[in-house]
């Protein structure tokens, strides 16, 4: 009886202000207010307010049978207290239902388990404390940032508590596995590993609109039948992708609308299938077999797109070397400073592409190259480095 | 004494170096009460309130007689650049049209041939660099000419002065129809800015120019040599004339934030370009910051290079250090020097330089390669061979750490920038010109 387990991710990064030579040591708010501000603004009237709507629709209507999971970054949550109450609101609600379960990740989107247990602890931490005051739940699943994972995050995880983790599923990871069972990390017994179906899921999340692919129009029934298939070789199918996906990668003309609205009866046509949430499916399901992964996986295969250069080396040192003033100083206002620029997105505006095939630009990156994201980043920090440092003389 | 200048920058319209010079020239030429008209592709629709003698040769209706007659100096040029040295174009008495005195003004008689008066075109410019910048060059001779032409015809005029090589077809043929003697102002060569792999159609006008020239005006010392050896000019028709300072009666003082009052700073200002050698400033940097990790690096500007110097500055892992503030204009320009320990200019090959200049005034040591013009002027400078970037990082540090040593040195340049003025340089320009008009010094 194979499940479907939804996941969303919600996110948005705080996005930066051109920050010039001449601010540091003067201005010392980094944030585009403004920018952040139209972008939350629109993204939730075009995804997260009728998404959310028609969610809710959705679970009342099947009356408890399409279960759901979600993720929210800390910093779409800042954003979404401070300018889009409406639908944070609309995630309480969500809640409300007993049908949507959510995950925990780091706070700040970032990658401090790259470099520091204590601080990846510290961002999850602040993560779950959100998660039970929004949400009244204590988040039993993890993910990490952008589904990176190795055996390390697993055992970060497993320290934390946390009894399922996900990951990401790159076909040189898995060989000849089905990304359609439960696995457990290698050197963690008591934990199970639920891996993204990569290809299912940018079904919907890439190739929805694409017009050049072969299966469009994608039509619920015919993405539904693709789900059948699994029956008899899988048993749980992840589907996880940005929550943006709904109305703003995939606008509402796109019908992406009319496609989710009619999925749930779809997939529940064959009377085998069932919807369940992350821990759900964790629970029900044994794991298959122990993964050993050594390097780290992600959605690129590794973690090219945030630390594949230079430049996001250099920044990324820069970040890391901050650590030992701010753990001294323990000053609320730029501990919260520096986790805010851990986010990953920052390091990814500054991506440079793979081969000459590659996407020159980074994907809604507000700069208009990964140079200028650099320069501009590395005044920011420089300018924190100099109030850390005047901060730990007085 | 009444001079045609030709010229491809002034301010406001388009300005770098060349644009700053020429104003500078035109300043203190004025202040010598000589006349000047000068000739600029394009204007913005505004013009500038110093420039009331400025003229556009855009929108300069164009005759076939006149195109005609340019491209065959140009023609000739090409087929025999040491022409010049024996033709002069014959002053025939010719008199078609009216009061115009065409004969005594030496005008080609070509030019008002009676049976291509018709107008062919209507002059237009981008002004400025781009990519039709060969082609616009050309098309600036016939229109330069024309406007030199009736420029002449207005009031007599004496000499024909160009700077650098996009005008000197203009003044080469404008020379050859007017009669009027022209005099080219080196301000760079292709040697300057590209070193050994310049373009050679660049070269080939520069060479034409410099070759056809009556009298050449060099930047610097180090320029003259260049148009001697490189260009086979012969010394004798070379003068150098160093450039002036703008000398300003009170720079601003400027607030620095509290927090980064007490750090070093060494900045590097300028087109970020082969020639200005960028390179050598990031690498020499990289060696200072082993020595003294708190030194902050600032490269202002921008160019072909800069992709690359940022990727490099990424590679040695001081991006938190050095930084890249992009073009700057206006005011914040002397902000920047004020706030500066020290300015490195790395020229790989720099005829003059007036930046340094600009940085003394406003306070900033200076450290100049070895290949700057300027340097000849300002003895007190500290210098550096571009190339020895373990130098260059010993003698920042040496400022850094020698505040004393630093200020004499600023002391001995701010000295010798008091007797640059562009006066002087205007002083030198007449001299230039006596040496193919007689009356320049009336």
């Amino acid at each position: 009886m194979p499940s479907v387990c939804f996941c969303f991710e919600v996110h948005q990064p705080c996005r930066l202000r051109p920050y010039g030579f001449f601010d540091m040591g003067a201005r010392k708010d980094y944030e585009d207010r403004e920018l952040n501000r139209s972008i939350i603004r629109k993204v939730a009237e075009t995804c997260y307010l009728p998404m959310n709507a028609l969610l809710l629709e959705l679970i009342e209507r099947h009356q408890g049978r399409l279960r759901l999971s979600f993720s929210l970054s800390g910093t779409v949550i800042d954003q979404l207290e401070a300018y889009a109450p409406e639908a944070l609101e609309g995630f309480k609600a969500l809640a409300r239902t007993g049908c949507v379960e959510f995950l925990d990740e780091p706070d700040n989107h970032g990658l401090a388990f790259l470099f520091s247990e204590e601080e990846f602890r510290a961002t999850v931490r602040r993560h779950r404390e959100r998660m039970y005051r929004l949400f009244g739940q204590q988040p039993r699943a993890f993910h990490n940032t952008e589904l990176i994972y190795n055996n390390d995050v697993a055992q970060m995880a497993e320290h934390m508590g946390y009894s399922v983790i996900l990951s990401e599923s790159p076909g040189y990871m898995l060989g000849w596995r089905s990304p359609h069972f439960v696995y457990r990390p290698q050197s963690c017994p008591g934990m199970k590993l639920m891996l993204k179906s990569s290809s299912l899921s940018d079904d919907i999340a890439r190739r929805f609109s694409d017009r050049s692919w072969v299966s469009y129009p994608l039509m619920a029934d015919t993405f539904a039948s693709w789900l059948h298939r699994v029956k008899g070789n899988g048993e749980v199918i992840n589907l996880f992708m940005n929550y943006e996906t709904f109305g703003e990668h995939q606008g509402a003309d796109t019908g992406i609308f009319d496609f989710m609205r009619a999925l749930p009866d779809q997939i529940l046509k064959d009377p085998e299938f069932n919807f369940l949430t992350v821990s759900e499916a964790a629970d029900r399901y044994g794991s298959y077999a122990a993964l050993d992964v050594p390097y780290h996986v992600s959605q690129e295969g590794d973690l090219y797109p945030w630390l594949g250069n230079d430049m996001q080396k250099d920044a990324f040192r820069a970040l890391c070397e901050c650590q030992g003033l701010v753990n001294y100083l323990d000053d609320e206002e730029l501990t919260g400073i520096w986790r805010k620029l851990q986010t990953a997105d920052h390091l990814y505006y500054m991506s440079t592409p793979r081969t000459s095939g590659g996407r020159a630009h980074p994907a809604l990156s507000p700069y208009r190259t990964p140079l200028e994201a650099y320069t501009n980043f590395m005044n920011i920090l420089a300018d924190l480095r100099i109030r850390l440092v005047a901060k730990s003389n007085q | 004494m009444r001079v045609l200048m030709l010229g491809w920058e002034f301010p406001p319209h388009i300005s770098g170096g060349l644009g700053t010079a020429c104003y500078g020239i035109t300043q203190g030429l004025t202040k010598k009460g000589t006349d000047i008209a000068f000739i600029l592709p394009s204007m913005k629709a505004d013009s500038s309130p110093a420039g009331t003698f400025l003229r556009s040769a855009s929108g300069v209706p164009i005759s076939r007689a006149l195109k005609k007659a340019v491209e065959k100096v140009h023609q000739q040029q090409e087929s025999d650049e040491f022409a010049h040295l024996f033709m002069r174009p014959v002053s025939a008495r010719l008199n078609p049209y009216g009061d115009y005195d065409f004969g005594r003004r030496d005008i080609d008689p070509d030019v008002f041939n009676e049976n291509d008066q018709c107008v062919e075109e209507i002059s237009h410019f981008r002004g400025g660099y781009h990519d039709d910048l060969m082609d616009e060059v050309y098309r600036f001779s016939t229109a330069a000419t024309s406007v030199v032409l009736e420029e002449h015809m207005k009031k007599k005029a004496d000499v024909i002065h160009a700077h650098d090589w996009m005008t000197y077809p203009a003044a080469i043929a404008a020379s050859r129809l007017s009669g009027l003697p022209f005099v080219a102002h080196l301000h760079a060569t292709e040697f300057d800015r590209c070193g050994e792999h310049g373009y050679d159609k660049i070269y080939n006008i520069e060479r034409d120019g410099l070759q056809a020239a009556d009298h050449v005006i060099a930047v610097s010392q180090r320029t003259k040599q260049v148009a001697v050896e490189r260009y086979g000019v012969p010394p004798e028709k070379v003068s150098v004339v160093y450039n002036g300072a703008f000398l300003h009666e009170k720079v601003p003082t400027f607030d620095i934030p509290e927090l980064v009052r007490d750090e070093k700073r060494v900045l590097f200002m300028g087109r970020i370009t082969f020639q200005k050698g960028p390179e050598y400033f990031v690498e020499a940097a990289r060696l200072v910051l082993n020595e003294m990790p708190d030194v902050r690096f600032i490269m202002a500007g921008n160019g072909d290079l800069l992709p690359r110097m940022i990727r490099r500055v990424a590679e040695l892992r001081m991006g938190s250090r050095f930084h890249f503030p992009g073009f700057m204009r206006g005011k914040d320009v002397q902000r920047m020097y004020s706030m500066a320990d020290l300015y490195v200019m790395p020229s790989v090959s720099e005829p003059f330089g007036i930046a340094p200049l600009e940085a003394l005034q406003c306070g900033a040591p200076i450290l100049l390669s070895k290949q700057s013009g300027c340097a000849e002027v300002l003895p007190g400078a500290l210098t550096v061979d571009y190339w020895d970037v373990r130098q260059m990082a010993d003698k920042i540090l040496d400022v850094l750490n020698h505040p004393d040593m630093a200020a004499e040195s600023l002391r001995r340049c701010q000295e010798a920038l008091q007797t640059l003025t562009w006066e002087r340089a205007a002083d030198g320009i007449l001299e230039a010109y006596a040496h193919v008009c007689p009356n320049a010094r009336s």
